[in-house]
């Protein structure tokens, strides 16, 4: 008998090893687009870093947030997301990724932004937010609430070289919500912006969703 | 009945009625003495294998030392590889004969291999708004140590075994990850997502499924078989062999939420061998191979009618449809497998006793015996047969 119950024992154990489930972290709404990378943390009250990193078959490229001491209240989580996928706009420009490389990646995706959440309260002190990518000298910072009507430009940014064509932009954000950079005059800020608010976001009256 | 001269094979006598009739049922024969297999130059056994998530891959060949005792070994080479530069599976292997039921051993392998194996899994994270997430995860090459539990069946120079048991790829896989726009490799990369950081990863632990044929070199090996075919036996050979695979592969079927591929693949072969081979088995038991092969290839004829069937019918959904043929053909198919099934199920004891009687055992019987060898004649009971 204490042989047939350690084999049931192996067998049981040889199934569930075979196909063991992955144990994700929480998840934290609001969902906008498609998320493909993601950080988070729980706030110590220190400062603290999240950072995404990826690479495509030439480059390196990495999203990293900043959290300044007492930025956020000990115990709260704090997300950093690289969303793609949104069509706050019409046209196919891809604000973020011209820097990051989405482009090549996702091509056909939609905008791509980073998301910071949580949504509220906002954070007491700004955070910073880097990127390092390729190309471009000066971009618009646009940010915008998951169920914003549109992108609102909130500032410029100078890209710093660092050698090569390889450059770092760096954006103080003092909100949570989706951050987005993109070159002006090329057509990157939208002049028209057509919502697409998230399926936690109250339904507008012509019926938008996702 | 000069013709009918009964002889008395065998008489025991038992000097009790209760004991007498407590041992009257028919007990196995024993095992002839391996004197025969001991004694060969060499005790050699060549055999083909196949199976899901065998040790040495889809197919093999080992050579194996087996001098008809408890244990044997031996080496296998797997029969593909994993590309052009690389070798084909190698492993070293034991056996133990543990328990003889009737004409089978049950026994246990033991097998340390060297491999190539890969194992793709794509996951979708709740809630949908994350992109899917392709993993890879290769052992190029792995070193897997298996175990498993098996039944064999030896008949002459030729034996079968089937075996059930699970490996271990005991070093640690390449991973690959890429979700459309994120792309890494390395188990430690900073850019895989913790929660596809297994400690066993998937693919890792590999349960198994082998089926083989051996040919003897050398001697002949002794017959394991008893002399007299039993038809229950027979029957429960035929039902067992039919039920359990077709059970294990709707198991497969239902346990696979995933709709793996392979796994489907795997489930429909189980079933497909259930209703092939199962029936048959009984017959090869009584040694009617030849019959046993040939009810096997109709029943295979009959699975593939129907699988053209189910393909012609198929194509109506694209097409106007031309009269109910395939319909009509998967019917009749279907119900003629079906029969072929249950006939072979049902007159394998009758097979059994055919077997019996072509052997001169057809007419055992015990009948009521005196023995005068000892001081005082003794009653009892012998077995006797008529040839």
């Amino acid at each position: 008998m204490a042989g047939r119950g350690v084999a049931l024992v192996l067998l049981a154990v040889a199934v569930t090893a075979c196909d063991p489930a992955p144990a994700y972290g929480p998840q934290v709404p609001p969902y906008v687009g498609v998320t493909y990378a993601e950080d988070s943390v729980v706030a110590t009250g220190g400062a603290q870093d999240l950072g995404i990193f990826y690479s495509d078959d030439f480059q390196q490229y990495q999203v990293a947030l900043s959290l300044p001491a007492g930025a956020y209240a000990s115990g709260a989580r704090v997300t950093l997301r690289l969303v793609a996928g949104l069509a706050f706009a019409s046209g196919d420009d891809v604000p973020l990724g011209q820097f990051l490389g989405l482009a090549r990646s996702i091509t056909g995706q939609g905008q791509t932004a980073v998301q910071v959440l949580p949504a509220t309260p906002p954070p007491a002190a700004p955070l910073t937010l880097r990127l390092l990518g390729y190309d471009g000298t000066s971009y618009d910072v646009l940010h915008a609430k998951e169920c914003d009507a549109a992108w609102q430009v909130v500032g410029t940014v100078r890209a710093v070289p660092l050698g090569g064509t390889r450059s770092s932009l760096s954006l103080q954000i003092t909100d949570p919500g989706l951050w987005t950079v993109g070159q002006p005059g090329d057509g990157g800020v939208p002049a028209t912006a057509t919502p697409q608010p998230a399926a936690s976001c109250p339904a507008s009256p012509d019926g938008g969703g996702q | 009945m000069a013709s009918r001269i009964e002889v008395v094979v065998a008489a025991f006598t038992l000097f009790a009625a209760a004991t007498s009739a407590s041992r009257a049922r028919a007990e196995p024969l024993p095992p002839v003495p391996a004197t025969a297999a001991a004694t060969s130059p060499l005790p050699l056994v060549l055999e083909l294998h196949t199976g899901w998530h065998d040790p040495l891959g889809t197919a093999g060949l080992s050579l194996v030392f087996d001098r008809s005792g408890r244990l044997s070994g031996g080496v296998g080479l797997g029969l593909e590889r994993w590309s052009g530069a690389s070798l084909p599976a190698l492993g070293l292997f034991g056996r133990a004969r543990l328990v003889q039921v009737g004409p089978f051993w049950l026994g246990a392998t033991a097998t340390l291999s060297r491999v190539h194996d890969e194992v793709d899994r794509l996951y979708y994270r709740q809630p949908r708004s994350y992109a899917g997430d392709n993993l890879l995860w290769s052992w190029e090459p792995g070193y897997r140590a298996s175990a498993a539990l098996g039944i064999e069946f030896d008949e002459g120079r030729w034996s079968a075994r089937l075996e059930g048991g699970v490996g271990y790829l005991l070093n640690d896989p390449r991973c690959e990850y890429d979700n459309n726009f994120v792309r890494t490799e390395g188990c430690d990369s900073p850019d895989l997502p913790a929660a596809y950081r297994f400690q066993v990863q998937p693919g890792r632990v590999l349960p198994s499924a082998t089926a083989s044929l051996g040919y003897s070199f050398g001697l002949e090996a002794p017959s394991r078989t008893p002399a007299g075919k039993s038809p229950a036996m027979a029957f429960m050979l035929s039902l067992t062999s039919t039920l359990a695979p077709i059970a294990i592969g709707v198991g497969m079927r239902v346990a696979n939420k995933k709709r793996s591929a392979e796994y489907d693949q795997a489930s429909l072969a189980a079933v497909g061998a259930g209703i092939v081979i199962g029936p048959s088995v009984g017959h090869a038991y009584t040694g009617d191979y030849l019959r046993a092969s040939g009810m096997a290839l109709a029943r295979t004829a009959g699975l593939l009618l129907f699988y053209l069937a189910i393909r012609a019918d198929g194509s109506c959904e694209e097409s106007p449809c031309k009269g109910s043929g395939p319909v009509v053909l998967g019917v009749t198919s279907l119900l003629a497998v079906s029969a072929l099934v249950v006939y072979d199920i049902a007159t394998a004891p009758l097979a059994a006793r055919r077997a019996n009687e072509r052997n001169g055992l057809g007419a055992l019987g015990v009948v009521p015996a005196i023995t005068t060898g000892g001081p005082t004649p003794s009653r009892g009971l012998a077995l006797a047969g008529r040839f």
